[in-house]
């Protein structure tokens, strides 16, 4: 009904406005103009009779109506984005137009830091993505959804968990040992994470890849910087209501290869002979089977947006609820989204948006997957009793899940802006911002008195609860000009910002509470008893300030050549004295020699652009704390005949005060060709990024007391050098429309210099337990794996005798490779063996639509890195082993690939038995939709209404033995080691159905 | 056009505000930096209390299980068989490498102490505050400095000598020599400086004195075989009228006697929920029994070479050894279901059976009261036996049968059947007796290995379990800490 009211209105307005108004109409042409691709209909596009003025534009349906005269030929079809299109009339009354974007678009407007340009005026490496590219993927977090999309950036969700942690986003490879993680600018406030933000909101996201785009962003550019705008009603639209709901399954297929119950019973047997007396009575329990459940993803939202002559509006109601896996586990999550631009008067423009984002996280125990790995399978999770079992070594599984996860986190994110514009003489504008981000969490847990064996009890319940409040406000001015004169084109911003960021916590715990019961969970004197020294309380806070000066002008002459100069200066608090001020410069240069007239290029070649830039960017993703001696409290004697704490504190960790940040100088080349009128887009980039003084936690000698705490320093140099291409076809064959798209990134990493505490060259990162697993050389990728290259298994007492050998090696034992020639094999044997950088990383993007129907495939891969497969190797207790461990050597002869059954040992010392190849090729999405068509869609009232099914992670080619090929951590320390280790929850694979209505 | 000066007016004035470098001070909010500690006296007792508290870590304790004792022959790893058998199983057999992580976390929690001494060694001299505290201050400081010391000496051999708070690298290892001559240092001040044990107040209990710095020092010349010294200063002990054994064996370890007559210098532990930060010693947990009741893991557990060493009724083996089916104070003791009762080798012969150490033992039924047990680091009766046994070297026979004997005594507690006095005068004998006798009287307190290494009898007693000489005398320098030192670190013999 309301949609019916919203059209009659637009369409009196287009009549009225209709310049062909009035002139004697012979013939009548209507039709529809939709979009190549997803078949939305395009409001707003331009429909010009050829030849003359008249023309229409099309309503909020894509429909249009147009009186024709005598002697018409032809309509022009043409919309921002989109390729112009020209249809001869040839006698039609209807004519329906699909529209293709245009992405060779010389006036394609790309959003760079605190401005826009031209594309063709762009002398940066920028990828843009449009935010219907963004609502493929069902995910908390928008990121997720351009996993494979953007050549150089590399995205890993190497948890599952649901909305616990954000994707790891690295651009242009691995140039920090810090927090890798790019910053994010959503309409123009900055940001660590966007969590909170409902991917149907985003307009377009713009990632920013070189120094020259990057500059602008200063001390925080070096990891690369997002922009991402959201959505605004434009005037061409009216008003537009769109409802979406999607419903998706989530399924963990994976199962990682382990040994059943009576196999682990006779491995056992050879190790503890007569553990086991009869394998035919042994259970076999397969606890993946117990943990992993299908699971549930709602996502709904409703829109509203358009504009009105001096208002320009976007509302929208967001609900997103993702059950993990795991049991225990959700996310629920509800945004709010306002965007409102109003311009009372030509010179002056406010604004605001805002967006408030409620949500409640289950948090399950993260260990049950690794848990279910290590679990012994000869052990039922529930004795004849009902009881649960003991399980040696990690505890029982559906215990923790029973006792240990009544675990929740609920909070509210607002983050928004409320700006205003001013325009004055001629191209100026004034704009100040003033944006805040405010983030309260609550996290309570409460753990019952519960007894399953020794290991895995609670003999008080608890309750804890944690407070997190982050109160951040970001002040942003710029004055920018824009302007032409003949064929000058000046484009400037200079600006001055200011911004703190304030994290503070406030944690309680309590134990003995007098009730167990829900009701009961406070922290009063009525639920837990004041007089009791167990209750602890823990208050904290953090923050840092930033002031910021920034300038750029670019400079374009006759849409050939072009240049860019860009500078930031930016103070921090995070370093001390003379570091808090550094300089960011960059400058870039463009030539567009698709305009260039002494140049002739075969008639083929429908756009050439070159572009190169060179500039230095920062990072400054530390931790301030890293620069101070600090000392810690709580070290308490115990002293007195009657016995009391007597309150103690003393030197904790070592820090830095001479931090600086890590500096990035980047140099980037890149080549934009377009052939056959865009029909084939072609984008090349080189770049080579050198990260001087990366930050690294150096582990000290623990002779100097610092407990096994490293220590940062500015302390290497690492280089990344890549290729970057982006290849799109698009076209038809009669009906079928279609396109393929190959993008990809060779990128090179190498350590050019480092040095460890003893001012070596070279730096070891002591892992889990005592062993070292990465190091860190000139000539080598920044954590290359380190250990033992395995030739063999000893058949015999022989064989160790006559062979360099470790000590204490029996029959059965792994040869290890005397890598220095000296006759034994000591740790001076360990080398290179593997690295978990990938040389090459691609997406592949197929589409294709016939009438009605669309099929799209997007499709993921790597190739050349390594995962270090640690879980194998951490074997406390008898763990249960991977399937290959029951094709052990059994005697002389029997196996030169699978050593004697050990708990623990040399055979488990980091070697290439646990290298395995990472590549990997998947299937990220299949997406089959269905347009309605118009006959239905009037029956129902909608102007568009979209169905689809799609699957995503459907499968995964790899040889990797555990979940996920994928594995990050932010430190490249430890990237490339399986997160399964470190509680990470396995990716699943997702089938959806979704609906998406306009009206 | 009055707007326009408006705009242009506005971003001038935005853009000069000076928000001034005080916008950029971010000072570390609730942490003290190392710079402005300790500036009270205050703060020197706290720096000093917090040397104390390294004593009740888990890994301080061998890395949370008794190394020592399991590498002896009076305990097996116990627990469960699966849990830590990875870990300490190697530990057990003689199979463990430089990459064991327990031999990495004592290595590391020792130097930890180190520190924290050294920051009041180094930095409480500067303390405005009044000259007898702060040299108590330093005094427990260099007392406990050197325990570490001593541990390290033993376990690890020569060790690099860190004198101060400060970020210094590239130290190597000092000779054993020199690291004893440091420790002997650090006791010799402390002795000038620390009060008697009863010039304590009541709270005080538990602080280090100066008869628990010449105690550690008779101790400390006992392993470098400097029986006159040795001797010296544990009559020294013994003459100064602060300490008496406890009437009886058992006696000495219960919650009645701590900080009593016969403990030299003992770790306060608080038995309540919340660990080390609520006060807990984790030493007791990681060895109380396994099971019901539930008082821990079970690690540690007594050997049936131990058991069977016993002289028949001699009450310590009863008070050092809990089996099942026993009812302590009122608690019976039923055990772990998953942990089997007996276990026997390949030929049926029985090699072990369920028991764990009772000099832990803290009546009650649940984990946490286990961890209010206070660890006796030195006895009284420890200080007898090593001046019986410098005696004994120097060729004195008489005073070093009157120290065993006031040992046996109390042992006998006034059953005249049973440990008779001892008479023999023969020097080599009396050395096995005495040997023998602190199996006896110091069984599971962290003694048996290095006495067997540190007499000689350790290839002979402990062979057949896989100790290898000319290795297994010290552990090895931790992998990590050799790898992270770049090789400066020389590794003990027999480890490469």
């Amino acid at each position: 009904m309301g949609g019916h009211l919203i059209k009659l209105s637009f369409c009196i307005i287009a009549l009225i406005i209709s310049p062909s108004f009035g002139l004697k109409a012979q013939t009548q042409v209507t039709g529809k103009v939709t979009s190549f691709g997803d078949g939305q209909p395009l409001p707003g596009v331009n429909v010009l009779i050829k030849n003359s003025t008249r023309g229409v534009a099309t309503d909020v349906n894509g429909n249009y109506t147009l009186e024709l005269l005598a002697g018409d030929e032809a309509l022009i079809f043409s919309f921002v984005g989109y390729a112009a299109q020209e249809v001869n009339i040839a006698g039609r009354s209807v004519i329906d137009v699909i529209l293709e974007p245009d992405f060779g678009d010389l006036e394609e407007i790309v959003v760079i830091g605190y401005g826009t340009v031209r594309k063709s005026d762009l002398t940066g490496s920028v990828s843009s993505i449009r935010g219907e590219e963004l609502v493929t993927v069902p995910a908390v977090n928008p990121m997720d959804a351009l996993q494979a999309k953007v050549p150089g950036v590399q995205i890993t969700n190497s948890s599952g968990a649901p909305g616990l942690e954000p994707p790891v986003v690295r651009i242009r490879g691995v140039g920090t040992s810090g927090d890798p993680s790019p910053i994010y600018v959503v309409d123009g406030v900055i940001l660590n994470d966007i969590s909170y933000l409902n991917s149907a909101d985003i307009e377009s996201v713009d990632i920013l890849k070189d120094a020259s785009a990057l500059a602008i962003y200063g001390n925080r550019g070096a990891n690369g910087v997002i922009l991402i705008t959201t959505k605004l009603g434009t005037s061409a639209q009216g008003t537009v209501v769109n409802v979406s709901s999607e419903f998706s399954i989530q399924v963990q297929q994976d199962r990682i290869d382990l040994l059943s119950g009576r196999e682990f019973a006779e491995v056992t047997n050879v190790i503890a002979p007569g553990t086991f007396n009869n394998l035919d009575a042994v259970p076999n329990t397969d606890w993946q089977d117990l943990i992993f459940e299908t699971a549930p993803i709602h996502n709904h939202q409703v829109s509203v947006s358009g504009a009105s002559e001096n208002n320009q509006y976007y509302f929208s109601l967001g609900y997103f609820n993702q059950q993990g896996t795991i049991p225990e586990s959700g996310f629920e999550r509800l945004t709010i989204k306002v965007n409102e631009k109003f311009t009372p008067k030509p010179f002056l423009a406010v604004g605001t948006n805002l967006t408030v984002s409620p949500f409640r996280r289950e948090n399950t125990n993260n260990r049950a997957p690794v848990n279910a790995y290590r679990a012994s399978p000869a052990v039922e999770p529930f004795g004849q009793d009902g009881n649960f079992n003991e399980v040696i070594g990690v505890g029982n599984i559906l215990a923790d899940f029973e006792f240990t996860t009544d675990d929740v986190t609920r909070g509210i994110a607002t983050v928004g802006q409320l700006f205003a514009e001013g325009y004055f003489l001629d191209g100026f504008t004034f704009k100040t911002s003033l944006g805040t981000e405010l983030l309260f969490e609550e996290n309570e847990v409460f753990v019952p008195v519960f007894f399953v064996s020794s290991a895995q009890q609670n003999e008080v319940n608890r309750f804890e609860k944690k407070n997190f409040r982050r109160t951040s406000w970001i002040w942003e001015n710029t004055l920018s000009y824009d302007k032409e004169f003949g064929p000058h084109r000046v484009n400037a911003v200079v600006g001055y910002t200011l911004q703190e960021v304030k994290n503070e916590k406030l944690d309680f715990t309590a134990r003995d509470l007098f009730r167990e019961g829900d009701d009961f969970r406070y922290l009063s004197p009525g639920t837990i008893d004041p007089t009791t020294t167990n209750n602890d309380v823990k208050d904290d806070r953090d923050f840092f300030n930033q002031i910021s000066y920034l300038g750029r002008v670019n400079y374009s002459y006759d849409d050939r050549y072009i240049a860019t100069f860009t500078f930031r200066r930016d103070g921090s608090s995070k370093f001390l004295g003379g570091n808090q001020y550094g300089n960011f410069p960059a400058v870039a240069v463009g030539w567009n020699i698709i305009n260039e007239q002494f140049i002739t290029l075969p008639q083929v070649i429908s756009n050439l652009k070159l572009r190169a830039s060179w500039g230095i960017v920062g990072n400054d993703k530390i931790n301030y704390l890293a620069a101070f001696n600090t000392v810690g409290n709580n070290f308490n004697a115990v002293l007195g005949f009657n016995e009391q704490q007597f309150f103690g504190q003393s030197d904790s960790r070592f820090g830095n005060p001479d931090l600086e940040w890590e500096e990035v100088k980047q140099l980037d080349i890149g080549l934009e060709i377009g052939f056959l009128d865009g029909k084939l887009i072609a984008e090349f980039d080189y770049y080579r990024r050198d990260t001087e003084g990366i930050l690294i936690g150096l582990p000290l000698p623990d002779y100097l007391g610092n407990g096994g705490n490293a220590v940062f320093f500015n302390a290497g140099e690492i280089r990344n050098s890549g290729l970057e291409f982006n290849l799109q076809w698009r076209d038809e064959i009669g009906p079928i429309a279609y396109n393929a798209g190959l993008i990809g990134a060779v990128n090179d990493n190498e350590t050019l210099f480092v040095s460890g505490v003893e001012g070596s060259n070279e730096l070891l990162s002591p892992l889990v337990g005592n062993n070292v697993v990465t190091l860190t050389r000139a000539g080598l990728p920044i954590g290359a794996f380190y250990g033992y290259e395995v030739e063999g298994v000893f058949q015999n007492e022989t064989e160790i005798a006559n062979n360099p050998s470790i000590s204490g090696a029996q029959p059965g034992d792994l040869i290890f490779r005397d890598v220095n020639g000296d006759g034994q094999i000591t740790g001076d044997d360990r080398t290179f063996i593997g690295s978990s950088i990938p040389d090459f990383t691609y997406g592949i993007d197929l589409g294709a639509s016939y009438k009605n129907f669309r099929l799209d495939l997007l499709f993921q891969g790597q190739m050349g890195n390594e995962i270090f497969n640690i879980k194998e190797t951490i074997r406390p207790a008898p763990f249960n082993y991977e399937k290959h461990v029951i094709n052990y050597w059994r005697g002389d002869g029997s196996s030169n690939s699978e050593p004697r059954p050990t708990i623990g040992g040399n055979n488990y010392l980091p070697s290439t038995r646990f290298i395995q190849d990472a590549s990997f090729f998947r299937l990220r999405t299949v997406t089959l939709s269905y347009n309605l068509p118009d006959e239905l869609l009037g029956k129902a009232n909608f102007n568009a209404a979209r169905v689809y099914l799609r699957g995503t992670n459907v499968f995964t080619i790899t040889d990797f033995t555990g979940y996920n090929p994928e594995v990050a951590d932010g430190n490249p320390l430890l990237n490339g080691i399986d997160g399964l280790q470190r509680g990470s929850i396995p990716v699943s694979s997702v089938y959806s159905l979704g609906l998406n209505l306009t009206f | 056009m009055k707007i326009i000066n408006l705009f242009l007016l506005g971003f001038i004035f935005i853009a000069t505000i000076s928000c001034g470098d005080e916008f950029l001070d971010n000072p570390p909010q609730n942490l003290i930096t190392q710079e402005n500690f300790p500036e009270t006296s205050a703060d020197a007792l706290a720096a000093t209390n917090a040397i104390y508290e390294v004593l009740r870590l888990g890994q301080y304790h061998r890395g949370f299980f008794p190394i020592d004792d399991i590498m002896s022959d009076d305990a097996r790893k116990g627990s469960n068989p699966g849990d830590q058998a990875a870990t300490l199983n190697p530990i057990d057999q003689f199979t463990h490498t430089p990459t064991n992580e327990f031999v990495a976390n004592w290595w590391e929690t020792l130097y930890v102490g180190v520190r924290r001494a050294n920051v009041v060694i180094t930095r409480v001299a500067d303390v405005d505050m009044g000259q007898n505290l702060k040299d108590r201050f330093i005094g427990e400081a260099k007392f406990l400095r050197a325990l570490f010391y001593s541990d390290l000496a033993r376990a690890y051999g020569g060790v690099p000598l860190v004198t101060t708070s400060e970020l210094g690298v590239g130290l190597v290892r000092s000779n054993l020599v020199d690291t004893y001559n440091f420790i002997e240092s650090d006791l010799r001040d402390a002795i000038e400086k620390l009060p008697v044990k009863s010039a304590y107040s009541g709270d005080d209990a538990g602080r280090a004195t100066k008869d628990a710095a010449k105690a550690l020092l008779a101790r400390v010349y006992l392993y470098q075989q400097q029986f006159d010294s040795a001797a010296f200063f544990a009559e020294e002990v013994i003459n100064s009228g602060q300490y008496e054994l406890e009437n009886t064996f058992e006696m000495a370890f219960r919650e009645e006697t701590e900080f009593g007559a016969e403990s030299v210098f003992e770790i306060g532990g608080i038995g309540a929920q919340g660990g080390v930060a609520a006060g807990a010693s984790q030493y007791s947990l990681s060895q109380g029994v396994r099971g019901t009741p539930n008082r821990g893991f079970g690690f540690n557990r007594p050997s049936l070479d131990l058991i069977n060493s016993f002289d028949p009724n001699d009450p310590r083996m009863e008070a050092t050894v809990i089996f099942l089916g026993e009812v302590l104070d009122g608690i019976e003791i039923i055990g772990d279901t998953g942990t089997p009762d007996e276990t026997r080798d390949q030929n049926g012969n029985l090699i072990e059976i369920e028991t764990y150490n009772q000099k832990i033992w803290v009546p009650g039924t649940t984990v946490f009261s286990n961890e209010a047990h206070n660890r006796r680091l030195i006895r009284f009766a420890e200080v007898f036996l090593i001046a019986a046994e410098a005696f004994n070297e120097e060729g004195n026979p008489t005073r070093a049968l009157t120290y065993l004997n006031r040992v046996r005594e109390r042992a006998r507690e006034g059953n005249n059947l049973i440990l008779p006095d001892i008479t023999e005068t023969n020097m080599d004998a009396l050395r096995d007796i005495i040997l023998l006798e602190r199996r006896h009287e110091l069984a599971l307190e962290g003694h048996r290995f290095w006495d067997l290494v540190r007499t000689g009898k350790a290839a002979e007693v402990l062979g057949p379990l896989g100790f290898q000489p000319g290795k297994h005398e010290l552990l090895p320098v931790p992998q990590g800490e050799r790898d992270i030192t770049q090789g400066l670190l020389d590794q003990n013999p027999g480890w490469n």
